[in-house]
């Protein structure tokens, strides 16, 4: 990949903020989630047209009299798939991969729902692929450490930096 | 998206900036009274952000950090952190504990203790200072204190901001001794359901 590296990121970085969705076709561009806890990040690559998109999902479900937005697993998810396909990308042509859904809470959190929110956004986007008749390949998911997760959106390749250690593929 | 309670007059928003402003103040007098040390608040700031940007706020998402996190019994969805970068945390320790500046190199039980005890005081309060003036009294949890990405630290916070609003009044404060600029964020971030509580419990019009 190319890219003068800046801070970590390369210059065709974009980053994908809490409750972004975003995309990507050009070569050396990636996209990055950057610090996820409980956060998931959905990775979706179109093998074929080399483009990919990545969600950052924060919490399960949206609530209603919330607006719809990609900040929840079952608004991101359906909206990754529409947007993808009419940017000429088929299902059976996408590989998805899962990042992040950490147990952050902590011991004393006052809240039940909001304690196992890093499992809960992991069900929601299982249960949301399924729905959409896709399924990931791969995934690091779960435990209790911060996750940054890049796509390069020319090769496919997924790396994965957990604080403190070496980047990982996926 | 969704905003901050709008039904409040400017005399009551401007009435809430300055009291957590000056609780913010008085719970970081309260490092002094802890450490002993001559501990002052450099930079005293409430501001409106959007909850997606408080990460970036507090120095970027993947920026490893020391954070103690805790929150209040009686509202899920408020939060007040404590974050420094983990040299300043462990200088921090060294203040705490009178050792001498450079002692402290990694996080073991006792430093955990000593951060997480600091939360407790300086969250302690900050909830007086407002249950003081106001007549709402707030417990806080028991403080987590963990070194990750400031993203991971946070998120747990915000996303139960998240369930509730796009927008906070944040304060943030830094503070430090004349020897040691110590770069501290003491950042409270009160959801709009727990400010609307306590204004409607002061009395102010």
């Amino acid at each position: 990949m190319g890219g003068e590296v800046v801070a970590g990121l390369t210059l065709n970085s974009t980053v994908v903020g809490l409750g972004e969705l975003k995309y990507a076709d050009k070569p050396g561009e990636e996209l990055t989630c950057l610090g996820l806890g409980s956060c998931v990040a959905v990775i979706a690559w179109d093998r074929v047209n080399k483009q990919g998109a990545m969600a950052h999902v924060v919490l399960p479900e949206c609530t209603p009299g919330r607006e719809p937005t990609p900040k929840f697993a079952d608004v991101a998810l359906p909206e990754l798939l529409e947007n993808l396909k009419k940017k000429g990308a088929r299902p059976s042509q996408l590989v998805i991969k899962l990042v992040g859904g950490a147990h952050m809470a902590p011991a004393a959190a006052p809240s039940m729902p909001l304690m196992r929110i890093g499992e809960r956004n992991i069900e929601a986007v299982k249960a949301q692929l399924k729905k959409l008749g896709l399924k990931a390949i791969a995934e690091d998911l779960g435990g209790n450490n911060g996750r940054t997760v890049r796509l390069d959106v020319e090769s496919g390749r997924v790396t994965v930096v957990t604080a403190g250690t070496d980047k990982t593929n996926l | 998206m969704l905003q901050q309670p709008t039904r409040f007059t400017d005399t009551q928003l401007s009435a809430w900036d300055d009291l957590i402003t000056r609780a913010a103040k008085g719970s970081i007098q309260a490092l002094t009274d802890m450490s002993g040390q001559d501990i002052q608040s450099n930079l005293v700031q409430p501001y409106k952000i959007d909850v997606v940007e408080i990460p970036n706020s507090l120095g970027g998402a993947d920026k490893v950090a020391v954070g103690v996190l805790l929150g209040i019994e009686q509202i899920p969805s408020f939060h007040i952190a404590l974050i420094h970068s983990p040299q300043t945390a462990f200088q921090v320790v060294d203040i705490l504990m009178g050792s001498e500046i450079g002692t402290t190199v990694g996080l073991g039980e006792m430093e955990i203790s000593a951060l997480g005890e600091m939360g407790n005081i300086m969250s302690g309060y900050f909830l007086n200072i407002i249950g003081d003036e106001t007549g709402y009294e707030l417990k806080p949890t028991p403080p987590s204190v963990r070194m990750d990405m400031t993203g991971a630290i946070l998120d747990y916070a915000i996303a139960s901001l998240m369930m509730e609003t796009d927008e906070v009044t944040m304060i943030e404060a830094s503070y430090g001794t004349a020897e040691a600029k110590v770069d501290g964020v003491f950042a409270v971030m009160p959801s709009p359901e727990l400010q609307g509580l306590i204004i409607d419990s002061w009395g102010v019009k």
